[in-house]
């Protein structure tokens, strides 16, 4: 008997969260050219926070194949004073979707280790305003309300998340 | 108004004394007890995490704890080390338990701790294995990474508290 498609998904890992953001990138950009803008946002959304929790993963030193926990993730980002995040004098995410508290940790992380700050000093702050661009027009919660999304979000959005995306590497 | 200034090093006689004990236990670990340093090594790029469980931590802000940490693997094992650490965690027992990094701990069962004299030898011997006093339950708080350690310490209290009846049970904490 065919195994159902959640039954299907491989191991949460670096690897499959690349994947996964490179096929809701290419899914968001149908919902855009198909005028769904909304929908389109929706997925951008998800596609920037996958992006910026592989990243970070890299650099912690998590290989690609390797399983990925709820509670790593909160080990990184929570706002237990146990975490990466409060390590740098951050707040903390009270939210694993919190594309902000993910973006700052990333760039604290890297500006704290010599060997990992970003080539160009501009790298950190644009992409720290790519992803408030992205995460003042995006919410998880988008998927209750039925309100269509302006044609200027929209725009904003997939300019903001193509920047993340064309630049996954050097996240 | 005051004016004042502070440097980095700010709480200086808290972190002197911190980062001195705990070159000490990286040169000279001891086999139980406190401060307990996990040394995970990574599949990535020869990198390391590197926790350390510590009741001394409690008063220490979180953002002065991974300095304290990677100055004194610095001392202790070279900068080069230093630079495959790349994730730290400092936290008290309570804490490290909260976050669910200790997620099994070992304590007498209730019933071999009604009389209070018992209960006072229950502390103490909980207290010499590595105990934590910051938690709010009765007994200090004894807390392990896996099942192993736990078990290894139940036969040490066995063997110092005969009287009482050890066990482990496995704690699933709130993650966020």
């Amino acid at each position: 008997m065919p195994r159902f498609l959640p039954d299907r998904f491989a191991v949460e890992c670096v690897r499959e969260f690349e994947r996964a953001a490179d096929e809701r990138h290419a899914d968001a950009t149908r919902l855009a050219d198909a005028g769904r803008r909304t929908g389109a946002i929706y997925l951008y959304g998800y596609v920037v926070e996958v992006l910026l929790k592989a990243a970070f993963l890299r650099l912690a030193g998590h290989a690609d194949d390797e399983p990925i926990s709820i509670g790593v993730l909160w080990g990184y980002v929570g706002q237990k004073p146990t975490s990466m995040a409060r390590s740098f004098g951050l707040p903390g995410a009270k939210n694993l979707h919190d594309l902000v508290a993910w973006a700052e940790l990333l760039v604290a992380y890297r500006a704290s280790r010599p060997a990992l700050v970003y080539p160009d000093s501009w790298f950190g702050k644009v992409l720290a305003r790519n992803v408030l661009v992205v995460s003042q027009r995006w919410t998880e919660g988008l998927r209750y309300h039925k309100n269509v999304a302006y044609e200027h979000e929209l725009v904003a959005v997939r300019t903001a998340c193509k920047w993340l995306f064309d630049r996954r590497t050097e996240l | 108004m005051p004016v004042i200034e502070t440097d980095f090093a700010a709480g200086g006689t808290q972190r002197k004394g911190l980062f001195d004990e705990l070159v000490a236990e990286l040169n000279a670990p001891q086999s139980s007890g406190q401060p307990v340093v996990e040394i995970r090594k990574m599949s990535r790029d020869g990198l390391r995490h590197v926790h350390v469980i510590w009741d001394k931590w409690d008063g220490c802000p979180p953002e002065r704890r991974a300095s304290i940490i990677r100055d004194a693997f610095i001392a202790a094992k070279g900068a080069e080390y230093e630079k495959s650490i790349a994730i730290t965690i400092a936290a008290t027992v309570p804490e490290a338990q909260d976050a669910g990094l200790l997620p099994f701990e070992v304590k007498p069962s209730r019933r071999s701790t009604y009389d209070l004299t018992a209960r006072h030898k229950a502390y103490q011997v909980l207290l010499d294995e590595g105990a934590s006093p910051l938690g709010t339950a009765w007994h200090p708080l004894l807390a392990f990474a896996n099942p192993e350690q736990a078990e290894d310490a139940v036969r040490r209290l066995k063997i110092a508290a005969p009287e009482f009846e050890w066990g482990v049970v496995e704690i699933r904490p709130s993650l966020n």
